[in-house]
């Protein structure tokens, strides 16, 4: 079993055993299942789904941060923002998109304002895909 | 009769209308305490996890990074944070107070530490500039005539960390592009709900001693975190990314939790503000009831003294 924690500055989000977690790197989605190597990778904004013990599916939008794989089946997920996806109201997450989008049509002077730009909208897209997914598997 | 009785009513009626709100003001300000202690000790556990890893990856390979570059110092960022309101006591006076002593002492203010490497910089020709969070921060560092870049005042009274996060960035990318070859934080350390103290703390470049001092020793802290062994990990997509995000995530959290400390001892000098303010009008109600009700023996006795005269005055 995997002991995984997902925490964000703001609090332990969620915590507790698991038979499989799948996270978004900047590599690409991974799963990660019993007897994982040790890994230290960067997240992206995406979906976060944790299997847990019984069976049962979480699913969290995250957005920046890192995924660290410790001998003895631990895995931390350290995100900027980490929401449970009953927590997202899909609407908002949905205005909250078309606004990241607006500010990309709009001016944009330097790289960097563009990279946190394109982080936003990567964010809001992924918070939507959540709430989306949440919403049919009720 | 010295002091009309209705006037010391009304005053009496005053009082008790203030006391009522310093009493209201007291219990808001004792529940936001309690939210943002609990946030801060929420937070340090992130940052405990970010520091461990951080070590981890050090043990793998020498960490070389921008923000741990140690430089002479000649401009000097230095972010003050108190809060938007007043009325917390000395909450505010003390901030100030810190700078202005760190001020008058440059040498100590301009050293840089990392490890156990100090560099020592000349006093001369430096430059300081200030980002001020809350308005009392603003207002008292423009009258001790510093120069402000960025001024934040919409941070609310239980910091989240997407409210704080444009001022870690500025910081961050600030230290990085070269900017300033220091930044330091004055905050209001929370000891306890009846004592917190102005501190002075080095963020950038990278200082463990103040990194430790921040986030204190907590349980979630790795105990003996000089011993990482070299054990094999896999590091993707590269290590120097990894460690950018890790030394950034890091920092993220010290900022964050100075705001959190911050917020707390807010609220709690304000607690102690309004509860010794409500103290002080049981005071003054209880001698303004005595003075009344002298007040009301007096024209007692003075209308039976008057009676009793003219009745003698007839016979």
């Amino acid at each position: 079993m995997l002991q995984v924690s997902l925490i964000s500055p703001d609090k332990k989000v969620w915590t507790g055993a698991a038979q499989s977690v799948t996270v978004p790197t900047e590599t690409g989605y991974i799963q990660i299942l019993n007897n994982h190597v040790p890994l230290v990778s960067v997240l992206r904004a995406g979906e976060v789904t944790v299997k847990g013990e019984d069976g049962e599916t979480h699913l969290f939008a995250v957005s920046q941060g890192v995924l660290e794989v410790r001998e003895g089946n631990q895995v931390v997920v350290l995100a900027n923002t980490a929401e449970p996806a009953y927590e997202i109201d899909a609407q908002r997450a949905e205005t909250a998109r078309a606004r990241a989008q607006e500010a990309m049509a709009g001016k944009i002077s330097s790289e960097t304002e563009f990279a946190a730009v394109m982080g936003a909208i990567e964010k809001e897209m992924a918070r939507v895909k959540v709430a989306i997914k949440h919403k049919q598997h009720r | 009769m010295a002091v009309s009785g209705r006037v010391i009513r009304n005053r009496i009626k005053s009082v008790k209308n203030t006391k009522k709100i310093t009493k209201a003001m007291e219990l808001v300000s004792a529940a936001k305490m309690r939210r943002a202690t609990a946030s801060a000790v929420q937070s340090r556990s992130y940052a405990g996890y970010a520091w461990e890893l951080l070590l981890r990856l050090r043990a793998q390979a020498p960490v070389d990074h921008p923000l741990f570059a140690q430089r002479p110092v000649k401009k000097l960022l230095l972010v003050v944070i108190s809060s938007n309101r007043g009325l917390a006591g000395g909450f505010n006076a003390n901030v100030g107070k810190k700078l202005a002593q760190q001020l008058k002492n440059l040498p100590q203010l301009l050293r840089s530490r990392v490890g156990d490497k100090t560099v020592e910089s000349s006093v001369t020709d430096v430059e300081i500039e200030y980002i001020t969070v809350g308005k009392r921060a603003e207002s008292s560092v423009r009258k001790q005539g510093g120069k402000i870049v960025a001024s934040f005042i919409d941070i609310s009274d239980t910091p989240k960390f997407a409210e704080a996060q444009p001022l870690v960035n500025m910081v961050v990318q600030s230290f990085a592009k070269q900017e300033y070859d220091k930044v330091a934080i004055v905050y209001t350390h929370f000891v306890s709900p009846l004592l917190q103290t102005a501190k002075i703390r080095q963020v950038l470049p990278v200082s463990e001693v103040d990194l430790e001092k921040t986030l204190g020793a907590d349980a979630s802290m790795p105990a003996d975190h000089k011993n990482f062994e070299e054990k094999f990990l896999l590091l993707e997509p590269s290590a120097e990314k990894i460690i950018t995000t890790a030394v950034t995530r890091l920092i993220e959290s010290q900022v964050f939790e100075t705001v959190l400390e911050s917020a707390a001892s807010e609220h709690s000098a304000r607690m102690m503000a309004m509860r010794s303010a409500s103290d002080a009008a049981t005071d003054m109600i209880d001698s303004l009831t005595l003075v009344f009700n002298q007040a009301r023996q007096a024209s007692i006795t003075k209308e039976i003294s008057e009676i009793s005269a003219g009745k003698a005055a007839l016979e």
